[in-house]
């Protein structure tokens, strides 16, 4: 038998000797975070408090000032509404659209596994794909849903018309989102004992009223975990939606922050307020997956 | 308190297997009926026929004379305990109770009285406060039998509603169900694996086999008069002993003639069956057997005997502390009063004949 000099221990451990292979096993990984993750993160930290001539040969150091202007740009400032109302959008509409077809596909007994299997494909397409297949759907000139919009008296140009423009990107990725949350949602459906409802019918409530009152609350964690991912996606990986569709237009109705860095960085050359915005963003992603390992943590709420 | 008529129901589930096969029962107001069997002759899906969890096939049923076939579970006035108790995990003990009454829209004086009263009842007054998740297994229990208690139901259902409690304090809740229920009056149907809360709780006692009812009566007619080898051999722990009455012929036995014509198996209870001649008055079967085995289970023992001949041994229920050797011969005397015959081909009781046991 193995001693392991821990006498109370329950599981059974095997202890290397080798004080370098450790490090060696995870050396790819390591070099993989450095380079693609902790170095970029450090170049815009950097570059974020430099501003370049306009010849891109020299820089100088401005503390905060690349910060102070961007909040003080309307520009950055409609940038951030929008991005809070389009994550909000999204993560509403993907999380409820999956939700009622998670407890549709629930109540189903035989065919449940055929609905979930179809319902999962949208999450296999890739964003670009999303956003060219929306973008077709709802080109004003060959779009099918512009042609019936028109039957309602609806003249649909995403092109000029900002609120349409950003309908369209809300769809398009709440489309894509749905089927993860739907997976997530049956799932947690799945774990709710049957004979929970049971004795909520029995106790005189109708389906409406059990699902608010015994399954939605007992959702809770999926729900909540969900929403923090939705936000993080609706906020950082629809990149590639806007960039086939809209190109945060028109006139920055669609241009949400993902996108801004992109445009001001890489089409505009303005490097310094670039990475000052990247910098912000990747605060908010830390401060999500903070809210979201504190929740982790102590999830068993009920 | 209400009477459960069931008549001819049937339950068949999806893919065709029938479950239930036309079954007749009559519960009377008040009437504590136990529904016992192996497992997965219907019990459960009879009580969830009766809730209206399960559709019914065909038949019909009716909870104070109101048939009740189409309606929901919650306009058929009664409570249900389950198993695992299916207490609401995120509410508290006090919200669990409150819950069937706020869905019907009680008063909320009302609501606080009763909830009040059945915390009292049942002595979960401390815990009133906590969620589910903070008792333990016997605290839980009996929220859940006061989540059916606050809401005055025609009839309770019970589906075993103490199989998850160690042996004591499952013989404690035996007793306070028993009286809680006389207490309420409320009709109640409980349903069980437990040979001892069968024989204790019921004034109506029903075995069920393979969807049907073999037989139903007051728990001590079922013990003492059992009218199929089924449940003779289901009732009392260990069954009774049934002996094939081909296999004792060609042994060489001879049986009486009191034993009827058509008996293909003849039974006794261990209790019934004795060692010493002396104690036995009347006529009797005597068997030469070996004891092989003695187990001691404390006020009784269980002795085995083989018999020559029987493929199964048989067994005696001796008072007190077996002194004996074991693998000694012995005699066995099997009174003649107290055997019961049964027909081989149709498991059905075969009657003594009185005149033939003067004889
Ligand atoms: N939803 C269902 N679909 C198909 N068959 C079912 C379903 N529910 C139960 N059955 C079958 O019906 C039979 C009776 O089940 P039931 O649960 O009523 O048994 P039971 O007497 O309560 O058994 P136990 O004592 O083990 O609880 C079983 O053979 C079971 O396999
Ligand atoms: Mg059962």
């Amino acid at each position: 038998m193995l001693q392991t000099g821990r006498p109370r221990m329950q599981t059974k451990r095997t202890i290397f000797p080798n004080k370098v292979l450790p490090y060696a096993l995870l050396a790819p990984q390591i070099a993989i975070t450095v380079v693609f993750f902790l170095w970029p993160a450090g170049q815009a930290v950097v570059s974020s408090f430099l501003r370049e001539d306009p010849f891109g040969l020299a820089s100088t150091f401005v503390w905060f000032e690349n910060y102070t202007r961007l909040f003080e740009d309307p520009a950055y400032v409609d940038s951030l509404r929008v991005t809070a109302a389009f994550a909000i959008a999204v993560t509403f509409c993907s999380m409820t659209f999956a939700l009622l077809l998670a407890v549709a596909v629930n109540r189903l007994i035989r065919l449940g596994g055929v609905y979930t299997t179809l319902l999962v494909w949208p999450y296999a397409v890739a964003p670009v794909v999303a956003g060219v297949l929306w973008w077709f759907l709802f080109n004003p000139t060959i779009g099918i849903l512009p042609y019936l919009l028109s039957f309602m008296g609806v003249h649909w140009n995403h092109r000029i018309n900002g609120n349409h423009a950003m309908i369209m990107l809300v769809v398009a990725a709440s489309w894509k989102q749905i089927s993860y949350n739907f997976l997530f949602f049956v799932a947690g459906l799945q774990s709710i004992p049957r004979s929970l409802i049971e004795a909520a019918a029995i106790d005189g409530a109708g389906p409406m009223k059990r699902f608010w009152t015994i399954i939605f609350p007992l959702l809770s964690p999926t729900t909540f975990f969900l929403l923090i991912i939705n936000v993080n996606y609706a906020m950082f990986d629809t990149f590639s939606i806007v960039d086939a569709t809209t190109g945060g237009g028109p006139a920055g109705a669609t241009n949400i922050l993902v996108f801004k860095v992109f445009a001001d960085g890489i089409l505009g050359l303005n490097i310094g307020s670039s990475a000052a915005q990247s910098v912000i963003l990747m605060m908010i992603v830390i401060a999500l997956t903070f809210v979201q390992f504190r929740y982790v943590e102590r999830r068993v709420q009920y | 308190m209400a009477t459960i008529a069931i008549e001819n129901v049937r339950k068949t589930y999806p893919g065709g297997i029938e479950v239930i096969k036309g079954l007749d029962l009559s519960i009377a107001a008040g009437e504590l009926v136990v529904l016992v069997g192996p497992s997965g002759c219907g019990k459960s899906t009879l009580l969830r026929m009766i809730a209206g969890l399960e559709s019914i096939t065909a038949g019909e049923i009716a909870i104070g004379g109101r048939v009740v076939n189409n309606l929901e579970p919650a306009e058929r006035d009664i409570a249900m305990v389950f198993q695992n108790y299916a207490l609401y995990p995120h509410m508290s003990v006090r919200g669990n109770l409150e819950y069937g009454l706020k869905n019907r829209g009680t008063p909320r004086a009302e609501i606080d009285a009763r909830v009040k009263e059945a915390a009292r009842i049942l002595e979960i007054e401390p815990f009133l406060d906590r969620k589910p998740r903070q008792l333990s297994g016997g605290q839980r229990q009996r929220v859940a039998m006061g989540r059916a208690i606050v809401r005055k139901p025609q009839a309770f259902l019970f589906d075993e509603p103490l199989s998850n409690l160690d042996a004591k304090l499952r013989g404690h809740m035996r007793v306070e169900i028993r009286r809680l229920q006389r207490t309420l009056g409320t009709t109640l149907v409980y349903v069980t694996h437990d040979q001892l809360e069968a024989m204790t709780l019921a004034d109506k006692l029903v075995v069920m086999n393979g969807g049907a009812i073999e037989q139903q009566g007051s728990p001590l007619e079922l013990y003492g008069d059992p009218q199929t080898l089924f449940v003779a051999g289901f009732m009392g722990s260990p069954g009774m002993n049934l002996i094939d009455v081909a296999q004792l012929r060609a042994a060489g036995a001879t049986l009486p003639d009191a034993v009827p014509a058509g008996t293909g198996v003849i039974g006794i209870r261990p209790e019934d069956v004795f060692l010493e001649a002396g104690r036995v008055d009347g006529p009797a079967i005597t068997l030469p057997a070996r004891i092989e085995a003695v187990e001691m289970v404390g006020a009784e023992s269980l002795a085995y005997a083989a018999v020559g001949g029987l493929s199964q041994s048989v067994v005696l229920r001796i008072p007190g502390a077996w002194t004996g050797h074991a693998d000694t011969a012995a005699d066995l005397h099997l009174p003649l009063t107290r055997l019961h015959c049964f027909s081989k081909e149709t498991g059905r009781k075969v009657p003594l004949s009185a005149p033939a046991l003067a004889a």
